[in-house]
C-alpha cells in the first residue's frame, strides 16, 4: 500500500505500551490516512483502547502507562519527543467514550465549558456554535426547547450525539471513538453509525470495535489486534474489503472468521 | 427464656440514648424556656449574666464562628482537593498529610485550647481575642471538614474527570469547573457539620478568646461565647443554672438554625447549578 | 501544596509547643517530681499528678464500662428498623452526639450529680462523671457499630436465614461476630474521645484532686486540671500544665496509631 505523506494524519512508528512491567503492546507500526474511518477490531485485553488513548495523550491519566516509540500526530510532531501543549492537542484530536457521558449539568453548559475554556466567551457566538454542533448530530430538534434541563437526564442514545455534538463545537481534526455504541440499543447505534459516517472526508475518525460487522459497515480501513503469546500487536491492516475477505495472518482470518477471540 | 431475657436487655439498654436524648431536650427546655425572652436576646449581660441578656454573648459567637469558618474553607477545600486529584501523583505526600489529620482529629479540646494559647495568643501576639478563639478552632474544624469534602471530591466519578481533560479543558478548570462543583452539597455540609462542631467547642476557647461579655469592638477583643458563657453561669455564678439553661437552649437553637438554613441552600445550589 | 502544608505544619507546632513546654518543665523541675511528689500543690513546687491520671483512668473505665453495653444494645437496636425509620434513629443518635459537652455537662450538674447526692454525698463524683461522659460516647460507639452491622453481607444474613435462625440468632451468631472489628473501632474512638474529654468532668466529677476509696468520691482529670489552673498558672506550673498535656497528647497519639490500623483491616 502506498501512500503519500501528505495525506497521513497519524502516524506510529515502533510504538509500545505498557502499564507497569505489562505490556500490552508492542513494536506497532500503522499510518492512519486524513479524512479516512479506520476501525480497531479485536479481542478484548488486546490494546486497542490503550493505543486510542496514546493518541491524545489521556493515557497520562491511567495508573502507570508508559508509552514508548513515536507517536506522530499531524500539526503536534512526536507526543513523546517534544513538549507538546496537552490542552491544545485534546482540543484537535477529541475522543468519545464508551459509556456516554455528558456532565450532569445543562444542556448548554455541557457546551459553554469547553468554549470558554477554548476562548470562546462570547454569549450568542457559543449559542452559535452549539446549534450547529447539535444541527449536526441532528438533536438540535429534539433539545431545542430543552436546553437549560440536566443533560443527563436525555436517553442513552440523546446522551451519546450529544457527547459527539460537544466534542465536534471544538472543532477537532481528529476524533476517537471508544466503543461508543456498546452502551447503546440497536435503535440508537444505528443513528451513531449513521453520524459517524457523515464525518467522513472532514475529519480522521478512528473507532474501536468489538462488532466486526460494524467495522465493515461504517470504517474505510481495518487494524486488527491481537495478542497471544509474545505476539501483541496489529496483526492486519489494510482497507476493510481486503482484510475482511483476504486476511493475510492466521491470526486474523481465525478472528474474523470467528474461530477464535 | 435466656433469649427473651437478653432481648428485654437489648432493648432496655439501647432505648437507653434515645430516651435520655429526650430527657436532656425536655429538662433544657422547661427550665430554659421561662427565661428567654426578647430582652435576654437583645440585652447585654449585666451581674455576671444573671441579669440582663446574652447579646454580645451571641455576636462573639457568631465572630468567631464565623472567621473559623471562612478560613478552614479556604484551607480544608484547598487540602481536600490535593488529597483527592493528586494522590496519584504525590503518594507519599498525602499519606503524610493524611496521616497528621488523622492525629489532629484526636487530639483533645483543651490541648488545642493550650497550643492556642501559647502560639496564638503568646507567640503571634493575638492575646485573647476573637481572632486566637477562631484560628484555634480553625486548627480544630480542618480534620473534620477535610475528610468530609475530600470523601464528596472522591464520589465524583473518574469519567467526568476523563471527559473534561478530553476536550482539551485545563486540569484547574476540569476541578473547578467539573469537580468541585459536582461535590459542591458535600462539600457544604461538611462546613455545616464543623460549623456546629465549632459552635459546641468550650474547652478549646477557655484561654483563647476569653470571657469578657461586653459588645466585642473588633477581632482583637476579647469575646465570651456562648458556650464559655453557658459554663461559667453554671459553675461560677451562684444562682445562674436557669440562665444557663436558657443560653443552652439558645446555643442548641443557633445550630439548629445553622443546620436547617445551610442544607437547604446545598439543595437550592444544586438546582441551580444546572442551569 | 503550601496550604495542605498547613495540616502537617500545624500537627508539628502543636507536637513542639506542648513538648518543648512539657521538657522545660523536665529541665527545670524534673519529671520524676511528677510521680515522686507527695501531692499535687503548685504553689508549692509539688507535683504529683499520679491522683489526677487515676481519675482519668477511673471515669474513662467507669464510662466505658456504661457505654459498651448501651451502645452495642443500641446499635442491635437500630437493626430493628428499617429504611427511612432507620434514618431518623440514626439521626437522633447523632444529635445525642451533636449535643455540645457543656449543655450536656449542664443537664449532668443539674440532674445526674442530685440523684447521685440522694444516694451518697457530694454527688459530683465519679459516679456522675462516669455516666455523663458515657452519654458522650455512646453515640461514636452506637454509630460505627451500627455502620459495621450493615456491611455484613446481606448473602450471609439469607445464609443465616435458610438454616432456620431465629432473627435474634441471625443478629446474635451471625452480625454481630462478624462485626468484632467495627466494634471494636468504635470502642477506642470512644476511649479517645472520654480521655479528651474536658468539659462534662470538669462540671460534674468535684474536682477534688485525690485517688478516690469509692465511686462516690469526688475526683479530678488531667483535661480538668488543666482547664482549673490554667488560668492562673505561671512559670513551672504553666508548663507542669503542659506536661499534663503532653502526656494525653501521647495517649491520643497512640489510640489513633492503634484504631487506624484496625480500621484499615477492617477494609
Amino acid at each position: 500500500m502506498n501512500i503519500e505523506e501528505e495525506n497521513i494524519a497519524i502516524h506510529l512508528k515502533d510504538v509500545g505500551i505498557r502499564y507497569g512491567t505489562t505490556v500490552a503492546l508492542e513494536h506497532v507500526n500503522l499510518q492512519i490516512r486524513k479524512g479516512r474511518i479506520t476501525a480497531f477490531v479485536g479481542p478484548s485485553g488486546s490494546g486497542k483502547t490503550s493505543l486510542l488513548k496514546s493518541l491524545n495523550r489521556l493515557s497520562d491519566l491511567e495508573k502507570d502507562c508508559v508509552v514508548e516509540g513515536e507517536v506522530i500526530v499531524e500539526g503536534f510532531g512526536d507526543l513523546n519527543a517534544e513538549k507538546i501543549d496537552l490542552v491544545s492537542l485534546r482540543r484537535s484530536v477529541g475522543m468519545i467514550f464508551q459509556k456516554p457521558n455528558p456532565f450532569p449539568i445543562s444542556i448548554r453548559k455541557n457546551f459553554f465549558l469547553p468554549l470558554r475554556e477554548r476562548g470562546i466567551k462570547d454569549k450568542k457566538e457559543s449559542d452559535r456554535r452549539m446549534e450547529k454542533a447539535l444541527k449536526r448530530v441532528g438533536l438540535w430538534d429534539e433539545v431545542h426547547d430543552r436546553l437549560n434541563e440536566r443533560a443527563d437526564r436525555l436517553s442513552g442514545g440523546q446522551q451519546q450525539r450529544l457527547c459527539i455534538a460537544r466534542a465536534l463545537v471544538l472543532e477537532p481534526d481528529i476524533l476517537l471513538f471508544d466503543e461508543p455504541c456498546s452502551a447503546l440499543d440497536p435503535m440508537a447505534t444505528e443513528v451513531v453509525e449513521g453520524l459517524i459516517s457523515e464525518l467522513r472526508g472532514e475529519l480522521t475518525v478512528i473507532i474501536v470495535t468489538h462488532n466486526l460487522a460494524q467495522a465493515k459497515r461504517i470504517a474505510d480501513e481495518v487494524a486488527v489486534f491481537w495478542c497471544a503469546g509474545s505476539c501483541k500487536n496489529i496483526v492486519e491492516f489494510g482497507c476493510v474489503s481486503q482484510v475482511f475477505d483476504a486476511p493475510q495472518s492466521d491470526f486474523a482470518s481465525q478472528y474474523l472468521s470467528g474461530q477464535r477471540g | 427464656m435466656k433469649v427473651l431475657l437478653s432481648k428485654i436487655a437489648v432493648l432496655g439498654l439501647g432505648g437507653l440514648p434515645i430516651l435520655v436524648l429526650a430527657w436532656i431536650l425536655i429538662d433544657i427546655s422547661y427550665s430554659g424556656l421561662s427565661e428567654i425572652s426578647w430582652s435576654f436576646l437583645t440585652e447585654v449581660p449585666t451581674n455576671a449574666g444573671r441579669s440582663g441578656g446574652i447579646s454580645s454573648v451571641i455576636v462573639s459567637t457568631l465572630w468567631v464562628v464565623s472567621i473559623a469558618t471562612m478560613i478552614s474553607t479556604f484551607i480544608g477545600l484547598a487540602t481536600a482537593i490535593i488529597l483527592s486529584e493528586l494522590s496519584a501523583k504525590w503518594e507519599k505526600f498525602c499519606l503524610i498529610v493524611r496521616w497528621s489529620l488523622d492525629i489532629l482529629a484526636g487530639v483533645p479540646s483543651i490541648v488545642f485550647g493550650l497550643f492556642g494559647n501559647a502560639f496564638f495568643s503568646q507567640v503571634c501576639g493575638f492575646g485573647f481575642s476573637i481572632l486566637s478563639g477562631a484560628l484555634t478552632l480553625t486548627v480544630m474544624m480542618l480534620p473534620f471538614f477535610i475528610r468530609v469534602a475530600e470523601e464528596g471530591l472522591r464520589q465524583v466519578p473518574n469519567v467526568y474527570r476523563k471527559t473534561g481533560y478530553a476536550l482539551g479543558m485545563r486540569p484547574l478548570s476540569v476541578t473547578f469547573k467539573i469537580v468541585v462543583p459536582q461535590a459542591s452539597k458535600a462539600i457544604v455540609i461538611g462546613l455545616v457539620l464543623s460549623l456546629a462542631r465549632a459552635m459546641s467547642e468550650t474547652a478549646a476557647l477557655l484561654f483563647t478568646s476569653g470571657y469578657v461579655e461586653r459588645w466585642p469592638e473588633s477581632v482583637f477583643d476579647s469575646g465570651r461565647v456562648l458556650s464559655i458563657h453557658i459554663y461559667d453561669l453554671a459553675m461560677n455564678v451562684p444562682g445562674g443554672i436557669e440562665r444557663a439553661n436558657a443560653s443552652a437552649l439558645v446555643l442548641i437553637g443557633l445550630l439548629i438554625a445553622i443546620n436547617l438554613i445551610i442544607y437547604s441552600i446545598a439543595d437550592f445550589w444544586q438546582r441551580k447549578r444546572v442551569v | 501544596m503550601v496550604i495542605s502544608l498547613t495540616a502537617i505544619a500545624v500537627v508539628a507546632l502543636i507536637y513542639v509547643f506542648i513538648f518543648s513546654e512539657a521538657l522545660s518543665f523536665g529541665s527545670n523541675v524534673g519529671f520524676l517530681h511528677l510521680v515522686t511528689d507527695e501531692s499535687w500543690n503548685p504553689t508549692n513546687g509539688k507535683y504529683n499528678i499520679i491522683p489526677i491520671v487515676v481519675g482519668t483512668l477511673l471515669t474513662t473505665t467507669l464510662a466505658m464500662f456504661i457505654a459498651g453495653p448501651v451502645g452495642l444494645a443500641s446499635a442491635i437496636l437500630g437493626l430493628e428498623f428499617r429504611t427511612y425509620r432507620r434514618a431518623i434513629y440514626r439521626r437522633c443518635l447523632e444529635v445525642l452526639g451533636g449535643i455540645p459537652s457543656v449543655v450536656i455537662g449542664l443537664w449532668g450538674l443539674t440532674t445526674i450529680v442530685p440523684l447521685v447526692l440522694k444516694i451518697r454525698a457530694p454527688g459530683a463524683s465519679l459516679l456522675a462523671g462516669g455516666i455523663v461522659l458515657s452519654l458522650m460516647v455512646i453515640p461514636t460507639i452506637a454509630l460505627v457499630s451500627l455502620s459495621s452491622f450493615e456491611s455484613v453481607p446481606e448473602i450471609d444474613i439469607k445464609t443465616g436465614h435458610a438454616l432456620g435462625f431465629s432473627r435474634w440468632s441471625v443478629v446474635w451468631r451471625i452480625i454481630v461476630p462478624q462485626s468484632r472489628k467495627g466494634i471494636a473501632t468504635g470502642i477506642i474512638l470512644g476511649i479517645g474521645r472520654a480521655i479528651g474529654e474536658t468539659m462534662v468532668v470538669l462540671m460534674v466529677c468535684g474536682n477534688v484532686i485525690q485517688v478516690p476509696g469509692t465511686i462516690f468520691d469526688p475526683v479530678r482529670t488531667l483535661t480538668a486540671n488543666i482547664a482549673l489552673e490554667m488560668a492562673y498558672a505561671l512559670d513551672d506550673h504553666r508548663s507542669a500544665l503542659f506536661a499534663t498535656a503532653a502526656v494525653l497528647l501521647i495517649f491520643v497519639t497512640i489510640f489513633v496509631i492503634i484504631s487506624d490500623r484496625f480500621s484499615s483491616e477492617i477494609q
